[in-house]
């Protein structure tokens, strides 16, 4: 099996960046924080910091705590998962509803047959970065997933407002981070230790790793609405769908998870890790062609980043 | 799989982006939702260079709003691509002047450099920067793009003129030079059945499946170089540990180790990664240290006899990446792999304000408060300890990129 050998040593040497990365983070910050979305690529981040910072037998513990922004549009599924993993874990975890924003005035709901909080949940992430005085959040973004992620720096600056300036990114060299900021200027570092990892790497990474994933990424049976613009979307609570939109019982996964409001189902029989790769490298699209939120407007991602989304 | 990652540089609009989407859409590894957005670009900024209708590919990377209104690059677009046993990474640099520090930026992530240039018109002043940065990075391996071979009727006479300018630029360094032209996609994956037909060498693929890869971390048999990280957070005292990361070299378990900062030596008792527990640990790997003392974070640990050199002035080659920087008798943080410290560039007398001009390599001369020790650029092992950037002491920003020459 010379194939999977030598996979494995690209693996590693993603997974040793990674480690640096999120150790570097801890040693220059003052009080960093890990975003946790209840996805592939943030549990992922939670293993790794389990390798960066436990040798096991009992001993050490994260350097940070983990916050959820909870946009009140979660898979069930993701929840359920998140507060398995927490428990196992036992590590400190902050949640903050979106739905609070809205009710204290600091976001509006959107209305609609098909809601979304993916703006306001910028809101929520900045005040909870307030309310704790955290100068740095560390992300699970991928460079591969989107073509302004593509650009990203490991350590990323955003201003006051937790806006990102890309045509002013700082330079960033060889392995030295930096993760100096202006001095009562109100900065925040966002940190992307998962930059270099492919969609496959992740789950090449979480396999070896030998844990467990959130079932919605396997083949299940699912009442889903197809929208009129084609797009299709899990049914649940928090979408209204029109007299024109499809509903049917269907056998699908999903790539990404986010909120049920943006995430679109792939039309899947894939059980396992395996057969997902398998059936992805055949698939027209790309990971992000599942994600309604990112084809709002041809910079839906870039623009989000502006407003202090990740 | 190994991995290789190459950066494509080269002047303003000499096709690199275009080259890249083009390498990318031939292998069949642009998605039809990636596809759909490269077309929406070229629809709508049809006007002046694209006639409408022709899908550019460049937009495959050139992603950000300003660089779609533009028809620019500003910043580095990392993709990722597996070819047969090889993982590729593919920096697409901009070509402009004033984002020279995102070339710079991704040139320093880098194993190897695609070098583009222009049949008709040749070598610029840009490429010219971007080749003695990349030579100055200390990039082994140079691959030369005659590109736009279009525009001179694909002649070979005018590639072998431009493949003798580019050598003689490049001096004594080995460099690879190709014609292509990645508007049609000749010399992208071969030559056959094009009107380059005439060219003997490899193509852009061929080229990329033979250049060795390489590890973002040092060699294995070079000096041992450790970094002390910081402490793990225990219940007990007993379960504290040392986090560190190895830079180069190979600990064993019962190492001694000697520190710049503290006499005496220091003992490694056990070396663990993740839950395992071993005996040696090579590059990259994040182990958990039990050692006989505490050793503070930033601190440098090497075998005794092989440490770095030590002192107050150092003579350094810097490459200033911002404009107006006044640089001469000025106080900047110094940040290494290992640690953050401050510095006075002394004064020279050139005709530049400030004594420094932007993206040009310069000696100077740097002051520490106290001993700093660290290794030089040439040191074996790649040097990654001799790499240095200096940043602003109001704003935290990067300014500037360095190398250590010597005491
Ligand atoms: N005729 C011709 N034009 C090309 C070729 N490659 C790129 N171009 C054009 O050159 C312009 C600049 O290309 P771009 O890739 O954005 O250049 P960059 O600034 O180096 O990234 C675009 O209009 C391309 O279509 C080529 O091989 N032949
Ligand atoms: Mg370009």
């Amino acid at each position: 099996m010379v194939v999977a050998m030598s996979m494995r040593d690209h693996l590693s040497d993603l997974e040793k960046e990674s480690i640096y990365v999120l150790r570097e983070t801890a040693r220059q910050f003052k009080k960093p924080v890990l975003l946790f979305s209840g996805g592939k690529d943030s549990l992922l981040l939670m293993h790794l910091s389990v390798k960066a910072f436990r040798p096991g037998k009992g001993g050490g513990r994260f350097p940070y705590p983990i916050l959820h922004i909870d946009t009140g549009h979660n898979f069930p599924e993701a929840l359920e998962f998140r507060d398995r993993l927490m428990a196992d874990l036992g590590e400190n975890l902050i949640v903050r509803k979106v739905e609070d924003s809205i009710r204290a005035g600091r976001a509006v709901d959107e209305t609609g047959p098909f809601p979304s909080r993916n703006r306001q949940q910028s809101v929520t992430l900045m005040d909870a970065m307030a309310e704790f005085g955290f100068d740095a959040a560390i992300g699970g973004a991928r460079r591969d997933e989107e073509k302004s992620r593509a650009k990203e720096r490991f350590f990323s600056l955003r201003n006051s407002a937790g806006a990102w300036d890309p045509k002013n990114q700082r330079p960033e060299l060889w392995r030295i981070l930096n993760g100096r900021m202006r001095s009562g200027a109100g900065e925040q570092m966002r940190v992307f230790p998962l930059n270099n990892w492919t969609e496959n790497d992740v789950w090449h990474g979480l396999s070896r790793m030998k844990v467990e994933v959130p079932s919605l990424y396997f083949a299940h049976t699912r009442r889903c609405v197809r929208r009129p613009d084609g797009n299709w979307l899990a049914m649940s609570p928090y979408v209204f769908p029109t007299p024109d939109c499809v509903i049917e019982e269907r056998m699908v996964r999903f790539r990404t998870v986010g909120d049920m409001t943006c995430t679109a189902p792939v039309f899947s029989s894939a059980k396992t890790i395996e057969e997902c790769l398998v059936e992805n490298a055949q698939l027209p699209t790309s990971e992000r062609g599942t994600r309604v939120d990112d084809q709002t407007s041809d910079a839906a991602m870039e623009d989000r980043k502006k407003e202090g989304y990740f | 799989m190994d991995q290789l990652r190459i950066m494509v540089c080269g002047s303003v609009d000499d096709g690199k982006s275009t080259l890249v989407g083009r390498f990318f859409h031939e292998l069949g590894q642009i998605k039809s939702d990636q596809v759909q957005t490269i077309e929406k670009a070229s629809q709508k900024n049809a006007t002046g260079r694209e006639k409408s209708g022709v899908v550019n590919l460049a937009y495959f990377t050139d992603g950000l709003r300003s660089e779609v209104e533009n028809g620019i690059t500003i910043d580095v677009a990392y993709r990722y691509l597996d070819m047969a046993g090889r993982r590729l990474v593919v920096a697409d640099a901009p070509g402009h002047f004033e984002f020279t520090r995102n070339m710079v930026t991704a040139c320093s992530q880098v194993d190897a450099v695609v070098l583009l240039l222009e049949g008709h018109s040749g070598l610029k002043e840009q490429t010219r920067r971007h080749l003695k940065i990349a030579q100055w990075m200390k990039i082994p391996r140079i691959l030369a793009v005659v590109n736009k071979m279009d525009l001179c009727g694909f002649s070979q006479e005018i590639f072998l003129k431009r493949k003798q300018e580019i050598e003689s630029e490049a001096g004594m360094a080995e460099i690879t030079v190709i014609p292509a032209c990645a508007l049609e996609g000749h010399g992208i994956l071969s030559f056959a059945g094009s009107p380059l037909s005439w060219f003997r060498g490899p193509s852009l693929l061929d080229w990329l499946k033979q250049v060795p890869g390489s590890s973002v971390f040092g060699h294995e048999d070079a000096s041992l170089r450790l970094s002390i990280q910081g402490r793990v957070l225990g219940a007990g005292s007993d379960e504290a540990g040392t986090l560190a990361v190895i830079h180069s070299g190979r600990l064993q378990r019962e190492d001694c180790l000697q520190t710049p900062e503290v006499s005496g030596l220091v003992q490694v008792l056990e070396i663990q990664i993740g839950d395992q527990v071993t005996n040696h640990a090579l590059p990259g790997d994040p182990v958990f240290l039990k050692l006989d003392r505490e050793v503070a974070a930033g601190t440098l640990l090497t075998l005794p006899e092989k440490g770095p050199l030590s002192a107050r002035r150092w003579k350094v080659e810097i490459c200033p990446l911002l404009e107006n920087l006044d640089l001469s008798g000025k106080e900047f943080w110094l940040r290494t792999l290992l640690a953050e410290k401050k510095v006075r560039v002394l004064p020279r007398a050139t005709s530049t304000p400030g004594g420094f001009a932007q993206n040009e390599i310069q000696e100077a001369v740097l002051e520490f408060a106290e001993d700093f020790a660290t290794d030089t650029r040439d040191f074996s092992g790649q040097g990654d300890l001799g790499r240095f950037v200096l940043l602003s002491l109001e704003t935290g920003g990067t300014i500037a990129a360095g190398f250590f020459l010597g005491v």
